[in-house]
């Protein structure tokens, strides 16, 4: 198992985000994330990689509980790729991508030429070549976060958490970046953990969803079976229904309130 | 990388044969050189007045100028180091408080203590480290662990050092006491000699190397807290020792010379300007730039008028017109979103 919570709670002080949240992730499958604004998606994020203390329960990484490891062992088992946010500094793409090397390098180390020409293959797999010498700072959204995900795969991990990494991004990127995850899954046998918000780009590459509402846990499963009308429904407190288009596809649509 | 480096060191001669060569006492370059060779043990001839030259030469010219060259190269690299942990392009390690602590323990060894430069040099070093720690601990009972807590407890603490230090002015010998502390908060190489070279070479020399050795780390935590974690960086171990380097290797430095102002804030920019954002390379680099321009200050402020200038006064005058430049300026060549 890649990745176990076990009866989550969280919470900011008094607040409390999550409540008994149970669900497991098996290897070389993507699986969205998916609730209303608010809903605690972050928190349970931010709770697997560690960063945020759970109140109550536990996160196991290929079994082991986060709480006993250190920060370079946690960034062996899980990489995190946030949404593209500012950079202060002018790292080129390579630079970036090279850093998701650090968990694996000594604390005296810094890459060289291995180290470089790896992250140019990684570069090259997932055709981002083009952003090596372009500055982080000046790419567009959609270009960081491709640049996000290929330092992500330099870190090699067997689990990576992506914090909406459509969100920002015009239709034909979204579509861009959630091949390359599918790539990423398939060729290399990882696990992917998404939080996604629109319901139809889930349908479209999502294995396993898991559905958060109001703190607690509402479905999980094989997609198909948990982005049910109903489901849906309760957690967006719309009337939302899965339709088929005339081409037979299968797509989600508000139909009111 | 090399290169930049080489072209900074050469900069760094170019300055050290000017400064050496001009004051009331000229020493021609070709002086300068015999008297280099002569000291590594070569049998040159220095011609008629040779004790006299010597006498500048290696007993007030040469230490004065490493001494500036050794507090130039700790103020530029704690100044690229405190801009990159705290990612922030105006941040300068006065701004937890060094350089207020040291002047207060400073006035206090002046007036206290009878005023012996060991006494003000070991004062201005216990109260500058004593600043940073008690912003460090002001941040760490904060709920919110965060870089602006710690900048806004650097402030408190800057501002509760300066209240001590007006109250020791204020009741200072205004004929004996006061112009000593005065002229201690605005920093001068005058008294410089072989000792204060001795005493701080070695801490300052490990200190750069250190982190310079750590660069690469500190570009990953440029990202900020949340990103270098999820990169197997332990943020809040790393923050406080690459602080509590760059502490001690300022504050050993400002002990010697008393309070330099700007130059830790103005180095790493036109470091990250010509050298790039990689601290691998942009820490060596600033330690370079920064013990060749301060040892041009100084210069300018032992040969300008005929008296000593204190070295802040030419510090400030090149240092605050380029802040303001910089604030003008919304796009820097290194700096974004800022």
């Amino acid at each position: 198992m890649v990745l176990e919570v076990n009866e989550l709670s969280a919470a900011y002080g008094k607040k409390v985000i999550l409540h008994d949240i149970c669900f497991q992730l098996t290897a070389g499958s993507i699986c969205g994330l998916i609730g209303p604004n608010g809903s605690g998606k972050t928190t349970l994020l931010r709770c697997v990689s560690g960063i945020l203390k759970p109140r109550r329960g536990d996160v196991l990484l290929s079994g082991i509980s986060v709480d006993h490891m250190s920060r370079s062992k946690i960034a062996k088992q899980l990489s995190f790729v946030p949404q593209s946010g500012g950079v202060q500094f002018n790292y080129t793409g390579l630079d970036m991508v090279i850093m998701g090397k650090a968990p694996h390098l000594g604390l005296l180390s810094s890459p060289g030429k291995k180290e470089k020409d790896e992250a140019a293959l990684i570069m090259e797999s997932l055709g981002i070549s083009h952003l090596k010498d372009s500055h982080y700072s000046e790419m567009s959204s959609g270009e960081k976060q491709m640049t996000l995900l290929g330092r992500a795969v330099m870190q090699n991990t067997p689990l990576l958490l992506l914090d909406e990494p459509t969100s920002h991004l015009d239709i034909k990127n979204q579509h861009v970046v959630m091949e390359m995850v599918k790539e990423i899954a398939k060729d290399s046998d990882k696990t992917l953990f998404i939080t996604i918000h629109d319901p139809n780009l889930a349908l479209k590459y999502c294995d396993h969803v898991i559905m958060v509402g109001d703190g607690g846990l509402q479905a999980e499963g094989p997609t198909s079976t948990v982005m049910t009308d109903s489901n849906l429904s309760t957690i967006y407190g719309l009337i939302i229904r899965n339709e088929v288009t005339s081409s037979g596809q299968r797509v989600i649509v508000q139909h009111g309130s | 990388m090399k290169k930049k480096l080489l072209g900074a060191s050469l900069f760094l001669l170019v300055v050290f044969f000017v400064s050496m060569s001009i004051g009331r006492y000229h020493l021609g370059p070709v002086d300068v050189v015999k008297l280099l060779l002569k000291g590594m043990g070569s049998s040159v001839k220095l011609g008629p007045n040779a004790t006299a030259l010597k006498t500048v030469f290696w007993s007030i010219r040469l230490p004065r100028a490493l001494l500036a060259i050794i507090v130039g190269a700790s103020l530029g690299t704690s100044g690229a180091v405190f801009q990159g942990i705290f990612r922030n392009p105006l941040v300068s390690p006065d701004i937890l408080g060094v350089s207020q602590g040291a002047g207060f323990g400073a006035a206090m060894a002046i007036m206290f203590l009878g005023g012996t430069t060991i006494g003000i040099q070991t004062s201005a070093f216990f109260f500058g480290i004593t600043a940073v720690m008690i912003a460090y601990g002001i941040s760490l009972s904060s709920m919110e662990n965060s870089v602006v807590v710690l900048v806004l407890a650097g402030v408190v603490v800057s501002a509760l050092f300066m209240a001590g230090l007006s109250f020791l002015k204020y009741i200072a010998d205004p004929y004996t006491e006061l112009p000593s502390i005065v002229f201690w908060t605005m920093g001068s190489f005058q008294g410089a000699d072989w000792k204060d070279v001795i005493y701080s070479f070695p801490l300052v020399l490990c200190g750069i190397s250190v982190l310079t050795a750590l660069g690469w780390r500190l570009n990953v935590m440029t990202l900020g807290d949340e990103e270098a974690k999820s990169l197997g960086i332990n943020v809040n171990k790393m923050r406080l020792f690459f602080i509590a380097v760059s502490t001690l290797i300022v504050a050993s430095s400002i002990s010697a010379v008393g309070t330099i102002a700007w130059l830790g804030l103005v180095v790493p920019h036109i470091g990250r300007y010509l050298a790039g954002s990689d601290h691998k390379t942009l820490i060596p680099f600033s330690a370079i730039l920064g013990g060749a321009l301060l040892l041009l200050m100084d210069t300018i402020a032992r040969t300008m008028i005929s008296s000593e200038i204190p070295i802040s006064i030419i510090t400030n005058l090149v240092g605050a017109p380029f802040l303001a430049y910089l604030l003008v300026r919304k796009k820097s060549g290194a700096w974004y979103g800022a």
